[in-house]
This record gives C-alpha cells, sequence and structure tokens, in this order.
C-alpha cells in the first residue's frame, strides 16, 4: 500500500513539475532579460555618456529582426558574403527574425526582443513610452557617426522633433534616405502599371494605352485572341484579392490618378500638391475622382465587359499568384503579382515573347525623393538587448556608404574601382545576375538581399567616388540584363529600355512621377487616437462589404445607387469625424515640416 | 492512543492528489488569464505595463452598447448557435446507423474516414472548399454542366453562409463527435437488445426502444455543455471563409474580437467585448443547468 502511495505520489510531483516546466517562460535564444524597458534604457543611456570607444574583442550574436523582414533560419545561402563580411568586420554573428504585430507585441511585453528591431508606425507609441528603445544621440560623437553624418541631417531632424515623444531625442534611424545629390532614374523596367501579356499586346497590333478605357479595350482584344491558356483553363483580364483589403481597388488609382495612399487606403495625398485627401467619403471634394473610385469604375467597367474573373471577390493572394503562374491573367498592375509565369517561360524558352511586361500609366512610381528615409521602416537599438554598443555599431554600419555599396552591389571583388577610380561591376558578376545556372552563387553573393531595405544611403545617391551606390542602374548594364521580351519591346518601340516609355511620357507632360512628393509630411502626423483609430478600421470594413455592390452594378444608377449608400453608411460610421481629425493633423504637420525645409 | 486511518478515505485523497497537475493546468490555462481581464478598464498598449497606461473605467463597456457592429456580430453568433444546437442529435443518429452496419470492417472504414476531417485544418479545408466551389471548381462546373446555366459559386453567396458554414462544421465534426455515443453503446446491456428480440423488436424498434433511450443522459449532458458553449464559435473558419460577399453574415462575435484585439490592436476593447462573451456564456450554463434540475431532478454541475 505505502509503495503504491509512494508511486502516486512520484507520479503527481513529476506531471506538476512537467506541468509548470514547460508552462515557464522559454529564453528562446534571445536576451533572456526581464528587467522593464525603463530601467534598461536608463543603464545604456549612462553608458553611452560615457564615450566608451568601440571594443569588438568579445564576440558576441546580433539578432536584427522586424516586420517583414526574414528569417535567417530559413533563408537560402545564409550568411551570404555580405552578412560574412558584416559578421567578421564586428565579430559578431547575426541572425535575421521575422515579426507580425503579435509577435512583437509580445516580445516588448516581456522585453525579450532582438537587439536591432525594425518597426511601423503602430508600434511607434509603445516604443517611446516604454522605453525600449537606446537614444541614439549618446552615441553621436563615438559609435554612430555615420548615422549624424550630413546625409541624414534632415532625416534625423524630423525624427527627433516628431518621434521622440517631445524629447528631441534620435531613437530611429529609416533606410535608403535620399540626398540632394541623388540622381533621378526610372530603372530598366517598371514596377507598376498597366500590365499586358507582350506576346498577345503585340498580336492585337500594341495599341496605344492613354487610360483606363484604352487599356479595357487591349485587354478585351487580347482575350479574344487568347480566350483559353494552353491547359484549357478560362483566361481572363485580371482580378481583385480580398485578403488585402482595399488595395486592389485603391492602388491602380493611385497609378491613373496620381496620388500616394496612406491609412489603408482611406486617405491619399496628391503628389503633385502634396495635398491630404480622403479618398472613399468624396462627398465635399467637388468632383475630384479619387483612386478609389477611379479603381472601382475600372473594376466595374471590366466586370460589365465579362473580362473580370468571376471569383474576384474569394480569391486570396496565394490563389491570384498561382493562376498568374498558369497564365490565367492578361493584365494587372504590380509586377509582384506575376507568380513564376515570367520565369517558368524563360526555363522553357530563353527567347520566349510569353512575358507579362508593364506599360506606364499616368504616374509613374519612380524618382520619389525619400530626404527622410522610406516611411514606416524605422530601426532602432532595443535598450533590452545584451549588447548595446554592438548593436549601435552594426546599426550605423548599415547607415554608411560602404554598407549600402556592398549591399546594393556586393563584396569588394564582384565590383572593382579602375585605373580611373571610377567603380563598376566585374562582368562575371553581371553574368551572374542573369546567368540561370548561377542562381544558388547569386543568391550566396547576397547583393540585393536581406539588407536591402536595411541599408541607409538610397541606391541613387551618389556615393563619394563620384558614382551611384548601385552600380546596376548604369544604362548599359541594363540593357544588357533584359529578356528577351523585353529587348523586344524596346525595338517595337524603338526605345533602348522598357522604362524610357514613362520617360518620354513625363518629358512630354503626359504623365508624372514621384519627385514633387513630399514624404516627410508623414513623418510629422500625430499618432492617430483609438477612437479615430475605430472609426478607420470601421469605415474600412464597410467600404469593403459595400464593393461587390459597387463592382457589380449593371447600369451607371445601380453604381450610384450603391455608392449613396454607402456614402449614408459611412457618414453614420463617423467618417466626417476622421476626415476633420486628419485634415488638421495633416495641415499641423505640413506646417511643422515645411518650416524645418 | 493510534489514530485509525480509515482506508476509504485515504484512497480519495490519494486519488484528489493525483489530479492536481490537472488542476495546474486549469488554474494557468483557465484561471490565470483572467488576469487579463484588467485590460478593459485601461487603456493598454503593448510593451507598457497595463498600470502605467491610462485608466478608463467602464468606458469600453460603454462602447459595445453603441457598436452596431457587436449587434450584428451577436446576431450571426446565435444564428450559427442556434442551427448547431438544432443539429446537435446528428452525431447520435450517426452513431446509432454506425452501430447498425454488421460488417466490422465496413464500420471501421466508415468510422475512420468520418473521424480523419477532424483533424485537418481550416486552412486545408478552405483549400478544398476553393477547389470545389470556386467559380470553375469541380462541383460548380459540374452544377453548371448539369442545370446548363451559368452558376455562382457558394462560397460568394452570402445568403448561403449559415447553412452551408455549418455543413462544414458538421462534415468536419461528425464522426469525432459520434465516439462519444459510440462508447454509450458499447456500454448497454445486451440483455435489453435480447429482450427486446424476444418481444419482437426489429432492429429499427431496438434502437428507438432500447439504444436511443439509453443515449439520452450522454446527450442531455452533452447538450448542457454546447449551450455553455452557445458564444464560443470559434473564429477560424469564418476568417479564412469571409470575403466581401459573405462578410456581414459570417462575422461572429469571435472573429470580431479578433479583429478588433489583434488586427486592430484595440486590445483593451477586445477584451470587454470578451467578457461580456463571458458573462451572457456563464449565465446561460446556469440556465440550462436549471433547467435540467426541473426536468431531470439532478443538475449536471
Amino acid at each position: 500500500m505505502k509503495k503504491k502511495s509512494m508511486t502516486a505520489l512520484l507520479c503527481a510531483i513529476a506531471l506538476t513539475t512537467g506541468c509548470l516546466y514547460g508552462c515557464g517562460r522559454s529564453d528562446g535564444g534571445g536576451s533572456g532579460q526581464t528587467n522593464s524597458g525603463a530601467d534598461a534604457a536608463e543603464a545604456v543611456e549612462s553608458a553611452a555618456g560615457e564615450g566608451k570607444a568601440a571594443d569588438i574583442s568579445e564576440h558576441v550574436d546580433i539578432s536584427i529582426g522586424g516586420i517583414n523582414v526574414g528569417n535567417s533560419s530559413s533563408s537560402e545561402g545564409w550568411p551570404s558574403e555580405v552578412v560574412t563580411y558584416i559578421e567578421e568586420k564586428f565579430n559578431v554573428t547575426l541572425e535575421t527574425k521575422s515579426y507580425d504585430n503579435e509577435s512583437l507585441n509580445l516580445d516588448l511585453s516581456g522585453g525579450t526582443t532582438c537587439d536591432i528591431l525594425q518597426i511601423n508606425d503602430e508600434h511607434i507609441e509603445s516604443i517611446l513610452k516604454g522605453k525600449h528603445a537606446v537614444d541614439l544621440s549618446g552615441y553621436q560623437d563615438t559609435l554612430a557617426q555615420n548615422i549624424f553624418s550630413d546625409t541624414y541631417s534632415f532625416r534625423n531632424e524630423v525624427l527627433k522633433s516628431f518621434k521622440s515623444n517631445g524629447e528631441n531625442k534620435l531613437y530611429f534611424v529609416t533606410p535608403r534616405v535620399a540626398s540632394e545629390n541623388a540622381r533621378s532614374t526610372f530603372g530598366a523596367t517598371l514596377n507598376y502599371g498597366y500590365v499586358v501579356r507582350w506576346d498577345l499586346y503585340k498580336e492585337i497590333g500594341r495599341p496605344e494605352i492613354k487610360n483606363d478605357d484604352d487599356y479595357i479595350e487591349a485587354l478585351k482584344k487580347m482575350k479574344e485572341i487568347y480566350p483559353v491558356t494552353e491547359d484549357g483553363l478560362p483566361v481572363y483580364a485580371l482580378s481583385a484579392y480580398n485578403d488585402s483589403n482595399l488595395h486592389p481597388y485603391f492602388f491602380i488609382g493611385c497609378l491613373t490618378q496620381g496620388y500616394s495612399n496612406m491609412e489603408s487606403g482611406l486617405y491619399v495625398k496628391n503628389m503633385k500638391t502634396n495635398d491630404l485627401v480622403p479618398d472613399i467619403y468624396d462627398v465635399n471634394l467637388n468632383g475630384v475622382t479619387t483612386p478609389f473610385w477611379a479603381g472601382i469604375s475600372f473594376y466595374n467597367k471590366l466586370y460589365n465587359a465579362g473580362l473580370l474573373d468571376p471569383d474576384c471577390f474569394i480569391t486570396k493572394g496565394e490563389d491570384l499568384t498561382e493562376k498568374y503562374t498558369k497564365g490565367q491573367y492578361l493584365g494587372g498592375y504590380v509586377n509582384w503579382h506575376f507568380g513564376n509565369y515570367n520565369k517558368n517561360a524563360r526555363t522553357q524558352d530563353p527567347e520566349t515573347m510569353k512575358q507579362y511586361v508593364i506599360l506606364p500609366a499616368y504616374m509613374g512610381w519612380a524618382n520619389e525623393r525619400t530626404y527622410t528615409g522610406w516611411q514606416g521602416k524605422y530601426f532602432l537599438v532595443s535598450s533590452h538587448s545584451k549588447n548595446v554598443e554592438r548593436a549601435v555599431m552594426i546599426l550605423d554600419y548599415l547607415q554608411s556608404e560602404e554598407c549600402a555599396r556592398i549591399v546594393d552591389n556586393g563584396v569588394e571583388g564582384r565590383w572593382e574601382t579602375g585605373a580611373d577610380g571610377v567603380p563598376a561591376l566585374t562582368e562575371d558578376t553581371i553574368d551572374m545576375k542573369s546567368n540561370t545556372a548561377r542562381t544558388e552563387e547569386w543568391t550566396k553573393s547576397g547583393i540585393g538581399a536581406t539588407f536591402s531595405d536595411m541599408v541607409g544611403f538610397d541606391s541613387n545617391n551618389i556615393a563619394s567616388d563620384g558614382s551611384a551606390i548601385s552600380l546596376w542602374e548604369e544604362q548599359d548594364i541594363m540593357v544588357r540584363n533584359l529578356t528577351a521580351a523585353e529587348k523586344d519591346m524596346c525595338k517595337e518601340f524603338g526605345i533602348v529600355l522598357p522604362s524610357d516609355l514613362l520617360k518620354k511620357k513625363i518629358e512630354s507632360g503626359e504623365s508624372m512621377d514621384l519627385s514633387a512628393g513630399n514624404s516627410a509630411i508623414q513623418f510629422g502626423m500625430e499618432i492617430v487616437p483609438s477612437d479615430i483609430g475605430r472609426i478607420d478600421s470601421n469605415c474600412e470594413q464597410i467600404t469593403i462589404n459595400a464593393i461587390p455592390g459597387l463592382v457589380q452594378a449593371k447600369t451607371q444608377e445601380e453604381f450610384q445607387a450603391a455608392k449613396d449608400a454607402l456614402m449614408t453608411e459611412l457618414k453614420a460610421a463617423g467618417a466626417e469625424d476622421s476626415i476633420a481629425w486628419w485634415m488638421q493633423a495633416w495641415k499641423t504637420s505640413r506646417e511643422a515640416v515645411e518650416k524645418m525645409k | 492512543m493510534e489514530k485509525k486511518v480509515i482506508p476509504g478515505r485515504r484512497k480519495k485523497y490519494n486519488l484528489l492528489f493525483m489530479t492536481l497537475p490537472f488542476m495546474i493546468l486549469v488554474l494557468l490555462f483557465s484561471y490565470v488569464p483572467i488576469f487579463g481581464w484588467i485590460y478593459s478598464v485601461f487603456d493598454y498598449i503593448p510593451g507598457i505595463s497595463v498600470f502605467d497606461c491610462d485608466f478608463v473605467g467602464l468606458d469600453y463597456f460603454r462602447l459595445i452598447f453603441k457598436d452596431t457592429n457587436v449587434v450584428r456580430t451577436l446576431k450571426n453568433t446565435f444564428i450559427f448557435a442556434v442551427i448547431g444546437i438544432v443539429l446537435t442529435p446528428l452525431p447520435m443518429f450517426f452513431a446509432i446507423l454506425l452501430n447498425e452496419i454488421k460488417c466490422s470492417p465496413v464500420r471501421r472504414v466508415v468510422q475512420t474516414f468520418t473521424t480523419l476531417p477532424n483533424f485537418i485544418s481550416w486552412v486545408i479545408i478552405f483549400s478544398l472548399a476553393f477547389s470545389l466551389f470556386a467559380t470553375d471548381g469541380v462541383v460548380t462546373t459540374l452544377i453548371a454542366r448539369i442545370t446548363g446555366s451559368e452558376v455562382t459559386s457558394i462560397l460568394s453567396s452570402g445568403e448561403s453562409v449559415y447553412w452551408f458554414q455549418t455543413a462544414l462544421g458538421i462534415w468536419k465534426s461528425l464522426g469525432w463527435n459520434s465516439i462519444i455515443y459510440l462508447a454509450a453503446i458499447a456500454g448497454i446491456d445486451q440483455e435489453q437488445y435480447e429482450a427486446a428480440r424476444v418481444d419482437g423488436a426489429g432492429y429499427f424498434q431496438c434502437a428507438v426502444h432500447v439504444t436511443l433511450p439509453a443515449l439520452m443522459e450522454t446527450y442531455v449532458v452533452l447538450f448542457i455543455l454546447q449551450i455553455g458553449n452557445f458564444l464560443n464559435t470559434g473564429y477560424e473558419q469564418y476568417m479564412l471563409f469571409k470575403n466581401a460577399l459573405t462578410a456581414s453574415n459570417i462575422e461572429v462575435l469571435d472573429l470580431y474580437t479578433y479583429r478588433i484585439g489583434l488586427e486592430n490592436m484595440d486590445y483593451s476593447y477586445g477584451v470587454a467585448i470578451s467578457i461580456l462573451k463571458s458573462i451572457v456564456s456563464i449565465s446561460l450554463v446556469v440556465l440550462a443547468n436549471m433547467v435540467a434540475k426541473k426536468i431531470r431532478g439532478n443538475t449536471v454541475i
């Protein structure tokens, strides 16, 4: 009996211990610190004040995590040549970690974030109030001299003024900051615009596309000659996808009307005047066609012409990509939807004309002067880091001209400086990019990979050696890297690069680029209060629910009735309160930013 | 004087002691999270101690009563729950039918095939449904060919949401939910069947007069527990099948809470809605328990 009792007791203890151990907090390879952000931040600031010299004698691990940052553990070719170079330079082992909003919030609450973090606007408040970021100003004369270089003076001023909780300290840095000397470039091909299948577009006589109506006409003709794929699958002009909320509708409108989007597309910025415009609730806009309504009208016309995918409202992003890969769509508006169609077609026949190419819409997404860097990507050194100084050094290096050069072009040896002092890519590197047999080698080089969205210098900035940071955008290299279809396209249009179509249109005043936009205004915006955020979220959902009625309207009267019903619903949901707040916040920010300039 | 130990009582203490790990699990995962309710009275921002956040009192609870989405999602939840409750006898009937299959290998195959869907994630089920019911899906194409007319995908039908989603849910869980009834059937005294057969009862009469009454006890317990879960419809299924055409009807309270709390990062308001849901659920369990006591003379809880 006693033996039985002992066994029962032991079993119970073992199970209890197991449960408690399982429920305990796992360090997960993180810093494992539990001290509050405030304490850690104070300790770090104190250390920075002492002006310690750079000491890299001890090997440490540095993690870089953020939203849209990939996981190094699943990254092909990790560590790449670029990563290894940085690791050796700073005596560290680097790893990257992908966060989404929930996991980032969890790590922030537990104080177990990566050493270097990349956050978006939604987390600024919690980072600042929770004191999760290290004040970089303390390292201005020691470890962070690149961050405080002249290239970033305006960016730093904006961030100190608007993203420091009124403390006038620098907690964040942004990537891809354009300098005053940044050159204008349109790249080799366009990323956004009117997508067409080049072989079919050529077959219908490549009619000029100046607006949505011309585009729909071209799509109609292409569908007539190509109603089903070679596998017998039905072909459509294009489709929206419902896991990206309003994006499919307002984004194409942004391209045709000359706006860029903000706050899920509820508000848009006129890229000529920098005015903020409510995109959906257009009651007081005196007949201005906003991107959302231009986009909805476009989809409505496609629907009535029988060109829209009937599964438009149930399609998710991966379904869309799959259909593109199978060649079921004839058009589109962005290049990242194509899936593997172009690649697969070229693998079968390198000289194939069956390729998606992009023709310019009214606004070309090029030449943006990002003097404050990319918005919505803020890098910081976590106050929870065990190795704050090394993290500051790495972040500072990411902001250096040298780092941008190696990230865009590969480590030295992949490019060389000639006797005239001009740097140029080696023949081997140029070949490696376009040679499909050397894909693995290209991945291993790390060119344009992981750190591409992290470096401080814009790729068009002119470096101290007089050349642009990215050596890829030399015309002869861009021409060499064109596909057979793109080369054919250039031949047909009598141009050198596909992007020349946009360039010519801008020169003739038919199109515009992003050069007049002032991205700093967004940085100066106050944090959206929770009640306004709630209204915006509700308005977004109401609009999403109304879209099928608008797109599937058979007549103009039906469309107008659906629009009126939506307006009434938005008004009842508080859209006018939201607009009042946004307009005021925009005005305040714009005035403050323009004073700084 | 030596203290006398009553053997039965000691044995009971031992058994009670054995439940300790499970009690701890319940405490950790069911009671400790109740601490999170405190977020509903603060304007919580992740990464900041809740006590450093602004105290808002019952503001978020007042907001619930102004939020028209709560009413809409509550209505959807009730509809799904009522349909679910109406169909609660299905696993029991399925178990009875399965029990009537006398060929053991066939019965096992049927049971395995009906139980398996329970282990398939909703993501996979959505992909399957998309392949079958999209406009160019297998089923839709087949129906279009048979009827000779254009057929709209059921996935984009707002009107069919309640029945279609319930049907998917039943397809997924029918086999699994019938296991408990199969166990109950196995426990029925075979003499009852023999006696019924002696009285001239056939298969159907045996099922109606012996099996069904024997299963009612189990059914009532599960029914009351189901009422306790009245508002716990979950959100994975509805999140995956939600699109612009079905959004108004498919958004249940759990999905709305997910959208508010995690997608919009409005944690405090999300918690307030969850508290309301818990209060309603507890009230329903208490009510069902009282009704059970009135009808059966004893309570379940």
